[in-house]
C-alpha cells in the first residue's frame, strides 16, 4: 500500500463478542471523499449499522476516530471523536474531546478503532505500537474515572499512556454517559459511555512512538505558522480563554440575557458573578491546563482545599458546567459546583445533561409533578448544593429518582407525564446546553434544531459567534451574509444561509480531526477554511482548496442527516423545546421568544437543498454530492418518505 | 427638579478588574444619552476604562472590537444618539469565543 501522509493509515477492528482483532489498511475512497475522522466515522457506520438497531445492543458499533490534523503541529490538534448511534437520541452521534488520546492512538499505528459486539465479561483494550491487546476489566469494573485511570497506567507500566474509559455511569447504562479520557477530559454529548458499558468495554488504552509523517514538511511548517500568528491576533481569546478559561463567558453572557437561568425561566442571574471566571481565577483556580499541541490552553485545574464541598486537584470547570449545575438551577455556589463537576467526571456524566435533568427534577418538583413520594423524600428546592450533589449521586449509580432522571428529561417527562413533556428541554432527546437561544441570537435556535445529534450548541459549529459575536469565521468569501443581520432577526435576513455555511467550516474541524476553538474569529485572527486547507494539502500531499474543502462538509452532513433519516427522522423532529417559544421573563432580554421557526426552518432547508416539507435532502442535492448510493437506499425503505 | 433613573452596567473582562466589579447599579438623569452614561463612568475609572472603551482622545467614539448593549441590543455605534430609561440594562464587553 502507498504512504499515506498525514495518516496513521490504519484502522483497528476489534470484535468484543468473538474477542477478535483486525488491523485494516484505512479506506482511500472513504479518504477522497470524507477526508477522515467524523466524515470517515459517519461512512462506516452508514455502511454497516442496520436501521432500528438498539444502540444499547450487541449490533451498534462505537467508533473511536482522529483526522490528518489529529497529533501534527496544526493548532487544536489534541483532539478525537467518538461516533455511534446515540443511546439517548437513538439518531447520530458524534462527541468530541481533548487531551492527549487522539494525538496517541495515531502515535500507536491508528486512525480509528471500531467496537463492535460485547463482551462476555469486562475488558479493557491496550493499543500500543502497532498491535492491541483485549485484557480482563474484573477488578476495574464499579471503579470510577480516577480510579480506573491509576490502575489501568500501572497495570501496563506506562504512565505516559493515555486512558478513555467509563466510569460506573457509564457501567449503569445511564443514557449521557461519558467517555473519560486523560482523567477530566470528556467526550461527553450523547451518551458514548453508555454505549462503551453495554458492550462491557471498560477502557481503551492506548501510546505509541510512531510519528506521522508529513508529505512537505516546509510548506506544513509554513502554514501551521500563518495559522499560529493569526491566533496570537485573537483578542477574546487573550482577554477571555486564556486567562479565565471558558467560563470566562459568565458575566458577558449574563450581560446580554443569555445565561440559562431557573430552566428556561430567564436569561438572567443577578448572583452569576459569584461563579463567573474572573472569581475562580481569584479562589479555587490552582492552574491552567491545555490539551496536546495547544497555544490557547482553555482548561482550568482546580481545587477546594476545605469545607463541605472539599475536592481534590482536578480538571474543570468550563462554561457549560457551571451554567447548567449553577445558573440553571438557580444555584451561585461555586464550592459546591467544582465538587458537582468532580464527581460528574468520576462517575462519568455529560455535566450538560447531569445539570438539565437536575434542573428538570427541580422544576417538576416546584410544580407538583414530582413529589417526596417520588423522590424519595428528597426535597428538590432550586439552589440547594446538597440535593444537586445528592443526585448526581443518584442518577450515576441509578438509585431511586436518579434511575428515571438517568434516561434523560425526554423520556423521563414522557414518564412523570401530566404535562412535564412541555417543560423539559431538549431537541431529538438530547439535553439543551448553556446557550439560551432566546437572548443569544435566534440561529443558535435554528442550530439547536437543525444540528444532527441535537439540542447542540457546538455540532457542527457554534452560529452565535456570527450574529452574537460578530465573527466571521472566514466565511465571506463563501457567501456569509455581511454584516451579520441582528441578532434577534428571525427571516428574511439570511440566517439559514449563514447557519449552513458556518456547520459547514465546523465540519472542517471534525473531519480534519482538530478543535473547534481556533476556527472562531475575523479573517485575521481564526483558522479560516483556507489555511485549514493550506495545512492539509501540505500535511497529505493531496491539493485541496477550501471550496473543496467545504463541499466535502457538505457531503458529510448529508450523511450524517441521511443517517438520521434513516431512523426515521423528518421535520417534525428538527425542533425546539416549547418554553423556548415563550418570552423571557427578566433582564437584559425579557419579552424576546423565538416566534417563527417554521420560517427559519424553510430558509434553512432551501439553503441546504433539502425538501422543505419532510427536511430531507433530495435526490438531486445527494447525487450532486456523490451520495447515489445513499439517495437510492433511503428511496428503497418502506418507512421512510420518498425522495 | 431633576428626574434620575436607575440603569445596571454589566462589565466582561477586562473591565471587570478595571472597575473591579461585574456589574453596578448607576443613576443617571432622566434623558442622558448612552455616550454621557460612558462619560461619566471613564471619569470614575481613568485611563484604563478609556483606553478599553474609546477610539480617540475626545471620547466620543467607542473603539473597535468594543461592544455597548443597551438591554442586549448592539448600539455601539449610536451612543450618542441613544437615551437610557429606568431599569435599562447596559452591557460594555468585547466578544468572547467557545463555551
Amino acid at each position: 500500500m502507498k504512504q499515506l501522509f498525514g495518516y496513521a493509515g490504519k484502522v483497528l477492528r476489534v470484535n468484543l463478542t468473538k474477542k477478535k482483532i483486525l488491523k485494516q489498511p484505512l479506506r482511500e475512497d472513504i479518504i477522497d471523499k470524507y477526508v477522515g475522522c467524523v466524515g470517515y466515522a459517519a461512512r462506516v457506520l452508514w455502511e454497516e449499522l442496520k436501521p432500528g438497531i438498539d444502540p444499547l445492543g450487541p449490533g451498534n458499533k462505537l467508533i473511536f476516530a482522529t483526522g490528518p490534523l489529529t497529533g501534527t503541529l496544526c493548532p487544536g490538534s489534541g483532539s478525537h471523536e467518538i461516533c455511534t448511534k446515540s443511546p439517548l437520541t437513538g439518531a447520530w452521534a458524534e462527541s468530541r474531546s481533548g487531551g492527549f488520546f487522539g494525538p496517541k492512538l495515531k502515535f500507536a499505528g491508528f486512525d480509528f478503532v471500531i467496537l463492535e459486539g460485547r463482551a462476555e465479561k469486562p475488558v479493557y483494550l491496550w493499543v500500543h505500537d502497532g498491535e492491541a491487546e483485549i485484557r480482563d476489566a474484573k477488578e476495574l469494573w464499579g471503579k470510577t474515572v480516577h480510579e480506573t485511570t491509576d490502575v489501568v497506567l500501572e497495570e501496563i507500566g506506562d504512565p505516559e499512556a493515555s486512558v478513555a474509559c467509563i466510569g460506573p455511569a457509564g457501567e449503569k447504562l445511564v443514557r449521557f454517559a461519558t467517555v473519560m479520557n486523560d482523567k477530566d477530559r470528556a467526550a461527553a454529548r450523547c451518551g458514548p459511555g453508555a454505549v462503551m458499558g453495554s458492550k462491557k468495554i471498560k477502557a481503551v488504552v492506548t501510546n505509541g512512538i510512531q510519528g506521522i509523517s508529513v508529505a512537505h514538511p516546509e510548506e506544513f511548517y509554513e502554514a501551521v505558522i500563518e495559522a499560529e500568528e493569526a491566533l496570537k491576533k485573537n483578542m477574546p481569546n487573550v482577554h477571555t480563554i486564556i486567562p479565565f478559561g471558558t467560563i470566562g463567558l459568565v458575566n458577558v453572557y449574563n450581560s446580554q440575557g443569555a445565561l440559562p437561568t431557573k430552566y428556561g425561566y430567564t436569561g438572567y442571574f443577578e448572583n452569576a458573578e459569584k461563579f463567573s471566571g474572573e472569581t475562580l481565577a481569584k479562589t479555587f483556580l490552582v492552574k491552567r491546563r491545555a490539551c496536546f499541541g495547544c497555544s490557547m490552553g482553555c482548561g482550568r485545574y482546580t481545587e477546594v482545599k476545605s469545607g463541605p464541598w472539599a475536592t481534590p486537584p482536578h480538571e474543570g470547570p468550563e462554561y457549560e458546567t457551571v451554567v447548567m449545575l449553577g445558573s440553571l438551577c438557580l444555584h451561585d455556589n461555586l464550592e459546591a459546583i467544582i465538587r458537582a463537576n468532580y464527581l460528574c467526571n468520576s462517575y462519568g456524566l455529560d455535566t450538560i445533561s447531569a445539570g438539565n435533568a437536575i434542573a428538570f427534577a427541580m422544576e417538576c418538583y416546584d410544580k407538583g409533578l414530582l413529589t417526596t413520594a417520588d423522590t424519595g423524600g428528597l426535597e428538590l428546592r432550586w439552589g440547594d448544593s446538597a440535593t444537586i450533589i445528592n443526585l448526581i449521586e443518584k442518577i450515576a449509580k441509578r438509585e431511586g429518582i436518579g434511575d428515571l432522571l438517568a434516561e434523560g428529561v425526554r423520556r423521563a417527562a414522557a414518564k412523570i407525564g401530566k404535562g412535564a413533556e412541555e417543560l423539559a428541554l431538549h431537541v431529538k432527546g438530547l439535553e439543551m446546553p448553556a446557550h439560551e437561544p432566546r437572548g443569544e441570537a435566534k440561529s443558535t435556535a435554528l442550530l439547536y434544531a437543525t444540528s444532527p445529534r441535537g439540542a447542540c450548541h457546538m455540532h457542527p459549529y457554534w452560529t452565535g459567534s456570527w450574529d452574537f459575536n460578530q465573527w466571521t469565521g472566514g466565511l465571506i468569501e463563501h457567501g456569509l451574509p455581511w454584516p451579520p443581520p441582528d441578532k434577534f432577526a428571525e427571516t428574511g435576513v439570511g440566517k439559514g444561509l449563514g447557519v449552513k455555511l458556518l456547520m459547514l467550516q465546523g465540519i472542517i474541524q471534525e473531519t480534519t480531526g482538530v478543535c473547534r476553538f481556533p476556527a472562531f474569529g475575523k479573517e485575521e485572527d481564526c483558522i479560516t477554511p483556507k489555511r485549514y486547507a493550506r495545512m492539509l494539502s501540505a500535511l497529505t500531499g493531496r491539493e485541496i482548496n477550501q471550496f473543496e474543502l467545504m463541499k466535502i462538509s457538505e457531503r458529510v452532513i448529508n450523511l450524517e442527516k441521511c443517517f438520521n433519516v434513516r431512523e426515521g427522522l423528518t421535520r417534525k423532529d428538527d425542533t425546539i423545546p416549547e418554553k423556548m417559544k415563550e418570552p423571557i421573563a427578566t433582564g437584559p432580554t425579557k419579552g424576546q421568544a423565538v416566534t417563527n421557526l417554521d420560517g427559519m426552518l424553510d430558509e434553512y432547508y432551501e439553503a441546504c437543498g433539502w425538501d422543505k416539507k419532510t427536511s430531507i435532502p433530495t435526490r438531486e442535492k445527494l447525487e450532486e454530492l456523490g451520495l447515489k448510493d445513499v439517495a437510492d437506499e433511503l428511496a428503497g425503505m418502506a418507512k421512510t418518505p420518498k425522495i | 427638579m431633576i428626574t434620575l433613573v436607575k440603569v445596571t452596567v454589566h462589565y466582561g473582562h477586562p473591565l471587570t478588574e478595571i472597575t473591579g466589579k461585574a456589574r453596578e447599579d448607576v443613576t443617571v438623569k432622566k434623558g442622558s444619552t448612552v455616550l454621557s452614561l460612558l462619560k461619566n463612568l471613564a471619569t470614575k475609572y481613568g485611563d484604563a476604562f478609556k483606553d478599553q472603551v474609546f477610539l480617540n482622545y475626545g471620547r466620543d467614539q467607542v473603539k473597535e472590537g468594543t461592544i455597548i448593549s443597551l438591554n442586549a441590543k448592539y448600539i455601539s455605534n449610536e451612543t450618542e444618539n441613544i437615551k437610557v430609561e429606568d431599569n435599562d440594562f447596559i452591557g460594555i464587553f468585547r466578544a468572547v469565543g467557545g463555551g
